[in-house]
């Protein structure tokens, strides 16, 4: 495994980090609120052409490796800006991977310079980290599906352009294997979208689809071939999920608060600092250990899932303790209080903890459920 | 069956009658947004524990019904499973406290009465060390956020005199001497700032272990708090594990799921035999109450943050919706956790306590 990075790469770095003292007033990571803003960051990243970094050049990107994309998420997380967009994670890649001509021809240009946004539409209220149970329908209709059904807990859908839509489209017992792709325009007919706030400010949001129509060519992938499709993706974008920067900024915010605070110096707070520093190198670790896989075309399956609980569990340690030690004084500081209520989300969303152990289990262990 | 029982059984049967029409979770809610201090209140709570007498629950006669912590402790059960948020344990205490000095002292003196019928509120604010100065019948100093200082009439708080000594003063936060900053916090508990100028306060007691002794029973009574709203945490729980379907299957019945909630049950027995403990040390006025208490509150600190987090992780997504109750127990817990000293700061007082007592006696009570 290589644990460094190359003169060009770290050159990038610099670059991202030049770029980002324009935006230092962005604080959009944690929550992403901030809308007018954000697209406007977004905007500017993709003039860069960095949503593009590893895309093919015929499509405009830069071809390099997946250790750009790392590097530019990685300093995103650590400045607290923003998060990777799903339009140009799960969504451009599928794209890329999986589209027809017309369909990369089409989409991939406007998700480059973040024209359009995406929202992802996978869970329902009554499948959430079991995918294989989704009933939301989509049914063939001449040259067009309608979709009926909802789908539950959708990031930023009140607010996005387009759904990357996983619905049904086998037999009502056809689990994994009828399953297909599909993007709907979230200002559809027929389609409602109720915002469901978070304990942390974010939004998601419970959408009701009742006859929505969405044309064919809409469709990405075989019918019922989605399953495969969005494994071989989601492979394409872990080294991207969880940043270990995003600890370490964490890291070196609480050591800024107990220096505010004057109890740097406790037995109790260096005891604790230090354990903490030891969770910041794991998670680099972690970090780097997904990349490599993900570098040589290995399934980091069991990699993500052990980074995303060091990374969790970490965050969520420090910003307990901020609030122990900080006392009555952590009450009143803002930061103390959102970063204790926003750790807590980070192990819901994306899979909880217990689907992780669960995959590491199958993936990495040999011992199926 | 005693009478005590009897009575137990009753207080009991109220309570969880008057927390399931007036433990209101919207009206929980709305408080989070409160604009005012009357506002981050909740005044038909209050009202209806008032006219039950609750407030006077502690208090000796002739203020109060002199029932014991005991029964005190049911209600503080049934009031931390439904999330009901009111100063009832600093008020019935702060009767008690100003019952012993009623007729001696000044104005604070009327707080007997005025507590212990419900018609005020206490708050207790825990300063940071020698923050607050006693001299010539004032206070003065700051203190950091505490619950219900926003909305109480009197403050039950710790200062330093000016020979050097901590005396427990009861102070009439109405005087205009005051300064209250409301704040927002993660939990509807009233919290605000407090600045003393010159402010009038009455001295409860000059008895260097008095502060001490009211931080405990108040601990105590939290932890019966804690303890209540564990059991609603593991309830909710296992009611959604039973029936939400995952993988083919109620998710109860993996492995990662049901064995967690196994633990926060052994936690709850755990928390609930160590407070019965306390109890029974307070009873008695045991060597070991200090000790005790400190056990008991540590003990329910961990089981209930705990079973909030094990709570929220099994709701999954519906955990971390401001609309799920999940997150409302989860904020309650930290909250609670926070509120008279984070846990490390009962840690180091478990472990002094323990060594004036004696390692070797723990927390056994001898008859």
């Amino acid at each position: 495994m290589n644990w460094s990075f190359s003169a060009e790469e770290e050159a990038f770095r610099l670059e991202v980090r030049g770029f980002l003292r324009e935006w230092s007033d962005l604080d959009a990571y944690l929550v992403s609120e901030d809308k007018p803003r954000l697209r406007e960051f977004y905007r500017a990243v993709g003039a860069k052409g960095w949503f593009s970094l590893s895309w093919p050049e015929q499509y405009g990107g830069s071809a390099l490796g997946p250790v750009f994309d790392f590097i530019l998420w990685e300093e995103l997380s650590y400045a607290r800006a923003a998060r990777s967009p799903l339009s140009v994670g799960i969504v451009a890649r599928t794209l890329l991977r999986f589209g027809d001509d017309a369909q990369k021809r089409h989409w991939l240009p406007r998700i480059r310079s973040y024209d359009i946004s995406f929202a992802l539409g996978y869970s329902e209220p009554e499948a959430g980290s079991d995918l294989t149970g989704l009933k939301c329908r989509a049914t063939r209709d001449g040259d067009h599906y309608r979709i009926d059904g909802e789908k539950c807990w959708q990031s930023g859908a009140h607010e996005a352009d387009y759904l990357w839509l996983l619905a049904r489209t086998g037999e009502a017992d056809s689990r994994s294997a009828g399953l297909s792709l599909f993007i709907v325009d979230l200002k559809s007919a027929g389609l409602s979208i109720r915002p469901i706030p978070l304990l942390d400010g974010n939004i998601v949001n419970h959408l009701t689809f009742d006859g929505v129509m969405v044309p064919t060519q809409q469709r990405v992938g075989p019918e019922n071939g989605a399953w495969k499709m969005m494994n071989e993706s989601l492979a394409d974008e872990r080294h991207v999920q969880f940043p270990a920067k995003r600890v370490r900024r964490d890291f070196e915010e609480l050591i800024a608060f107990v220096e505010q605070l004057g109890i740097a110096s406790w037995p109790l707070v260096q005891a604790s600092l230090a354990e903490f520093a030891g969770n910041v190198v794991e998670c680099e670790a972690l970090g780097l250990s997904v990349l490599d896989a993900v570098v040589h075309g290995r399934s980091a399956v069991a990699e993500a899932a052990a980074n995303k609980i060091a990374h969790t569990d970490a965050i969520q340690a420090m910003a307990r303790f901020a609030m122990d030690i900080g006392g009555r004084e952590a009450l009143r500081h803002d930061r103390a209080t959102l970063l204790w209520r926003q750790t807590m989300t980070e192990s819901i969303g994306g899979g909880t903890s217990e689907i992780m152990r669960s995959i590491i289990a199958r993936q990495a262990l040999g011992l199926a459920a | 069956m005693t009478q005590n029982d009897d009575t137990a059984r009753m207080v009991l049967d109220q309570a969880v009658s008057l927390f399931a029409d007036k433990a209101d979770h919207a009206a929980l809610r709305q408080r989070f947004e409160a604009k005012s201090a009357s506002a981050m209140f909740d005044t038909p709570l209050w009202q209806a524990m008032a006219e039950v007498g609750w407030p006077a629950i502690l208090a000796p006669e002739p203020y109060g019904l002199n029932m014991g912590a005991d029964v005190l402790a049911l209600i503080c059960e049934q009031a931390g499973m439904t999330l009901a948020s009111s100063p009832l344990i600093a008020t019935a205490l702060g009767a008690q406290l100003t019952a012993t000095v009623a007729g001696q002292v000044g104005p604070a003196g009327q707080f007997a009465e005025t507590l212990a019928s419900g018609s005020a509120q206490a708050c207790i604010v825990q300063p940071d060390a020698a923050s607050l100065r006693y001299a010539a019948g004032c206070v003065d100093g700051r203190v950091a956020a505490a619950a219900f200082a926003a909305t109480a009439h009197c403050a039950l708080v710790r200062a330093i005199d000016d020979h050097g000594s901590p005396v427990l003063l009861a102070v009439d936060l109405g005087n205009e001497s005051v300064e209250r900053h409301c704040q927002r916090s993660i939990d509807a508990r009233a919290v605000a700032s407090l600045a003393f100028r010159q402010t009038p306060a009455d001295v409860i007691s000059t008895d260097g272990s008095a502060w001490d002794q009211l931080l405990g029973q108040a601990a105590l009574l939290t932890a019966f708090e804690q303890i209540g709203g564990a059991r609603a945490c593991l309830d909710m729980a296992c009611d959604y594990a039973r029936t939400r379907m995952a993988f083919g299957q109620p998710i109860g019945q993996f492995q990662g799921v049901k064995h967690a909630l196994a633990d926060v049950y052994a936690d709850i027995e755990i928390a609930r035999g160590v407070a019965g403990a306390a109890l029974a040390a307070m009873r008695k006025n045991a060597p070991n109450v200090a000790a005790a208490h400190a056990a008991a509150r540590w003990s329910a600190s961990q089981c209930y943050e705990q079973a909030a987090k094990v709570c929220v992780h099994v709701h999954g997504g519906l955990g971390v919706t401001w609309e799920g109750n999940p997150q409302l127990y989860y904020r309650r817990a930290r909250a609670l956790a926070l509120e008279l000293g984070p846990p490390h700061v009962w840690r180091d007082r478990l472990i002094g306590a323990l060594r004036t007592c004696g390692v070797a006696e723990g927390l056994i009570i001898h008859e």
